[in-house]
């Protein structure tokens, strides 16, 4: 069965059920959405049971041809490896989750709202499932349209500045990847997007560019994925989107879109350009580290608790870019584990975010205070996921951090000590946030919130409890992703010996 | 006699428009949609013919008309544009009230004009399918009479145009005096080796002349004041069928006649292209007026487009093919919406009057945001596929810079591009505004432009096999 087609297909055909639903029908609509969007889910969990963790090939491989013109060959090629297959149950938990937390709070043109968060799923599980270059350039172009939309619509106050931004900086790193892809494929002999086949031709050396030419194919793939993780300085487009986007397209945007860029340079830039990478790598991790420590400084100085999250991300997504350029086992099985916690989390806090402004109608730090007497339960859930962004051990941020953190500390210990600053710094700015907003005497105005409802104990209790299981057993996450890391760490540790054997490192 | 087989399409054409012009009077009402239903009707016919007729190879009248696959393939995509304008007009000129006959005889007209252009193997005919089309055009575009920018529009485009057809046949006289002929045959063979003063001079003539009916910078400036002032209809043909039928014909005049001096064009073309993509893009981005802003984007347009020529060779051609046929589904149907929106006296072009449309009108902003997206070039739609392989066919070629200030451009247009989008979706629509009336046949166009430009976005392969015989019969 072509399960993983069957996925892109199901939830782009429930978005078009859901625009078909007539007007005066909202609820019906939202209904729908759902409905589609656990059935994924379902669908998901069954991919992630029947996966093989020990083989090293792509699995529920599918591969037709699309477009033949000239000499242009495209195939319809898609398939996982554990990496991939964790990112897209992410998005299946998440998508629910985020429908879930703008249930309530749209209420104008509900029928598109929903059907563009399935479109937007589709998008993503399209990128994650790809291995032909052009049909991930497709899916990755595609997932920016329905974003666009989310924040532009449904946004609050300057939406439009938001929309327009996140649109033209993912825009315009990504038609530079375009032109990269299109020079590949004519230096690969003109056969192929495969992206396995021209892998393949990188590791057997059989498709040697001079560095004059990788280095800027693989600064444009870089600048793509580079965006939208954010990588500093380029990262000034994520604190808008998120401020501006409704709760569901905050919560897709942190947990979902920024990973496709972390993805795009495992899957892409490591085995395609593993000499650039390595010879780049230093001043890619500085880059990294500098995000890492500036986003934490940056992040304990605002006062909008949405804006605050989102310099997190920053800070956080850095932490995967050093794991991947560690190049070691450790360190890229850190980056991959930090992707998933990162969803979970940062997707939690965002989501928490939105059940007080619909209750309050602000996000600013100081209109709260004291409202842990108030609001119990919710105070708890935002202590649980407050701990588990800092990375308190037993909860998933631990692992994560951990790794990358073991895996840069055997390449550089310098560099792991300037990260591990940033997890005293995230302690700082998450427990400071925590104080303001929770204890303390409540005002007036926050005497008479009420406590969490049942859609919201829906959201939270399966987010809670992921966390806790990702953080005390992490193995039935990490064992699936092992023979994919393995591999990708294998394949550029030959290439780096290749270029250098005498100032091999020994790693281990 | 049997020559004339070659032109029964244009023969049905002209016998059509001097039909219209004839018995029509008869039709007494000022409202008759006859003239109309006879224009599309024998647009289909000579469709229908050129279809039938598909696999004729021949040269006539001593090598001045030469039909092969690439004339067949121009003539129907040619046909099939001006049908659509028509369907299109026959309910803007009633609302317009300017619903004249001639309308219809001159569109039919233009049509023979565009088609003589790409059957054309001889310069002279060339020219001569050029100078009945740009007529047509001229009187088209002030159909307008009591609308002053109307009149301007075609004034301005009438001076501007003779100059530059006069442009044009300087060129093939200088040509002429070189070579002591027009055919395109006799000029391959013997343009062949370093080129003088002589032809440098005829071919920079000849490009200028192409150039102003392309709207290729620096001879571009007459585009957004013709697009903005001309019925939008007339807009619509000017920026898709009159640049088609250019592009068309320039393929065989580069590719056959003066393949010797592909080097010398090619550079020309090279330096031209990026000037036409900046000055098109960066000038769109100010724009305030939807058809200002579509004519500037035309430009940039005719700039991605030369990428295609200036790459030379059999995927460039190719490439050069398929993205005339996407740009006319998506810019006919982008005109199609503006029509539309323009009500009553074809005033609400401004950007103001798309406020909020997403609400009141969901299926045209929709449709206009498909079109606009396909312009900016994002993937499932027929523009993306156009400009990758326009891009893929420059990048065979080595030719990486100008690629990289494509893609530079490509991102800039985004920008302008999604300003529409903003406005229509994310904008609180003005109550005061009159509704728009949605005629059938105007729906049917851009119906059919959504399904066009969404099926060449996923499924390109679709025309491959007719565009891959044009191109070898042009190339050979």
């Amino acid at each position: 069965m072509p399960i993983l087609s069957a996925l892109i297909l199901l939830t782009a055909l429930g978005g078009c059920l859901v625009l078909a639903v007539p007007a005066s029908r909202q609820g019906l609509a939202r209904l729908i959405a759902l409905a589609a969007a656990l059935l994924v889910l379902i669908l998901t969990v069954a991919l992630f049971l029947r996966f093989d963790s020990g083989a090293a090939e792509m699995q529920f491989v599918e591969h037709y041809r699309w477009i033949r013109a000239g000499s242009i060959h495209i195939d319809y090629h898609v398939g996982i490896d554990g990496i991939s297959l964790m990112l897209i149950l992410l998005t299946a938990v998440m998508t629910p989750l985020a429908m879930l937390g703008s249930w309530k709070s749209v209420q104008e043109r509900v029928k598109p709202f929903f059907a563009l968060l399935l479109f937007l799923q589709a998008g993503i599980i399209g990128v994650f499932a790809a291995l032909d270059l052009m049909l991930f350039y497709f899916f990755w172009e595609l997932t920016l349209v329905p974003m666009y939309f989310l924040i532009g619509i449904w946004g609050y106050e300057r939406r439009i500045y938001a929309a327009v931004k996140f649109f033209l900086y993912t825009m315009a790193g990504s038609l530079l990847m375009l032109a990269a892809i299109i020079a590949l494929y004519f230096f690969n002999g003109a056969t192929t997007f495969s992206l396995p086949e021209i892998a393949g031709n990188v590791q057997q050396r059989s498709l040697l560019l001079p560095a004059a030419v990788e280095v800027p194919l693989f600064l444009a793939f870089f600048l793509a994925f580079a965006i939208k993780i954010p990588i500093f300085p380029l990262h000034t487009w994520l604190p808008d989107a998120h401020v501006e986007a409704p709760t569901a397209g905050s919560v897709l945007l942190a947990s979902i879109l920024l990973k496709m860029g972390a993805y795009g340079l495992i899957r892409f830039c490591l085995p395609l350009f593993p000499r650039s990478c390595i010879r780049l790598a230093p001043a890619i991790v500085a880059l990294a580290l500098i995000g890492i420590i500036y986003g934490a400084l940056v992040a304990m100085v605002q006062p909008d608790l949405k804006k605050l999250i989102a310099y997190s991300s920053v800070s956080h997504l850095g932490f995967v870019v050093l794991g991947i350029f560690s190049f070691n086992n450790e360190g890229l099985m850190g980056a991959n584990y930090q992707m998933l916690t990162h969803g979970v989390t940062t997707g939690a806090l965002f989501l928490l975010v939105g059940i007080l402004y619909e209750r309050r109608h602000t996000r600013q730090i100081s209109d709260f205070g004291g409202i842990a007497h108030v609001i119990p339960v919710y105070s708890s859930f935002f202590l649980l996921t407050t701990l588990a962004s800092i990375g308190l051990p037993g909860l998933n941020g631990f692992v994560g951090e951990w790794l990358v953190l073991q895996g840069t500390f055997l390449v550089s210990p310098r560099s792991a000590a300037l990260a591990a600053t940033a997890m005293i710094l995230s302690a700082t700015y998450m427990l400071w946030m925590y104080q303001r907003v929770f204890f303390g005497n409540p005002s007036d105005s926050n005497r008479r919130v009420p406590d969490l409802k049942l859609r919201e104990y829906a959201i939270l209790v399966p987010a809670a409890v992921l966390m806790i299981w990702m953080g005390m057993y992490s193995a039935t996450f990490l064992r699936r992703m092992d023979t994919a890391t393995a591999r990708i760490v294998s394949d550029i540790e030959a290439v780096r010996q290749q270029i250098s054997p005498t100032i091999y490192r020994v790693s281990r | 006699m049997t020559e004339f087989r070659c032109l029964i399409p244009e023969t049905i054409l002209s016998l059509v428009a001097c039909a219209i012009m004839l018995f029509s009077p008869r039709v007494r009402r000022a409202n008759s949609t006859i003239p109309g239903i006879l224009c599309a009707a024998g647009l289909l016919f000579a469709g229908g013919v050129t279809l039938l007729t598909w696999n004729q190879r021949s040269v006539a009248f001593a090598g001045m008309v030469r039909i092969d696959e690439f004339t067949q393939l121009a003539r129907l995509l040619l046909f099939a544009i001006l049908f659509f304008v028509s369907l299109a007009s026959v309910d803007f000129l009633r609302r317009e009230q300017i619903n004249h006959r001639e309308f219809y005889s001159l569109l039919l007209f233009a049509a023979v004009g565009a088609s003589l252009m790409v059957a054309s193997s001889d310069l002279i005919l060339t020219f001569l399918g050029i100078e009945v089309l740009s007529i047509s055009s001229y009187i088209l575009a002030g159909f307008k009479r009591d609308n002053p920018r109307c009149v301007e529009a075609s004034l301005k485009y009438f001076l501007l145009g003779a100059f530059s057809t006069a442009f044009l046949l300087y060129g093939v006289a200088l040509l002429y005096g070189e070579t002591g002929s027009t055919r395109y045959a006799t000029l391959a063979t013997r343009l062949q080796g370093a080129p003088n003063a002589l032809t440098l001079a005829g071919l920079s003539f000849i490009l200028t002349g192409f150039g102003f009916k392309v709207a290729m910078a620096p001879f571009h400036i007459w585009t957004p004041d013709v697009y903005e002032g001309a019925p939008t209809p007339i807009s619509a043909f000017l920026s898709v069928g009159s640049k088609a039928a250019a592009f068309l014909a320039l393929l065989r005049v580069l590719y056959v006649a003066l393949a010797g001096m592909n080097r010398e064009w090619s550079d020309v073309l090279w330096l031209a292209a990026v000037c036409t993509m900046f000055l098109g893009n960066l000038a769109a981005l100010s724009q305030s007026n939807i058809k200002r802003l579509l004519a500037y984007s035309s430009i940039a347009h005719a700039g991605y487009t030369l990428l295609g020529l200036v790459s030379g060779s059999r995927s460039g051609v190719e490439a050069v093919l398929f993205y005339t046929l996407a740009y006319a589904l998506m810019n006919l149907g982008a005109f199609t919406v503006v029509q539309l929106i323009s009500r009553q006296g074809d005033q609400c072009t401004s950007l103001d009057d798309y406020r909020g449309l997403g609400r009141q009108h969901r299926w045209l902003a929709a449709s206009l945001s498909l079109f606009l997206f396909s312009l900016a070039g994002i993937p499932a739609t027929a523009g993306f596929m156009g400009k990758f392989f326009l891009f893929s066919a420059a990048v065979e070629q080595g030719l990486f810079w100008l690629v990289i200030l494509a893609v530079v451009n490509s991102a800039v247009a985004v920008y302008y591009y999604i300003r529409v989008v903003v406005i229509m979706f994310m904008h609180e629509p003005d109550p005061q505004q009159a509704p728009i009336d949605m005629p059938a046949a105007a729906a049917a166009v851009i119906a059919v432009a959504v399904a066009g430009t969404l099926l060449l976005g996923v499924l390109p392969g679709v025309v491959r096999r007719a565009v891959e015989a044009a191109t070898t019969a042009l190339v050979q």
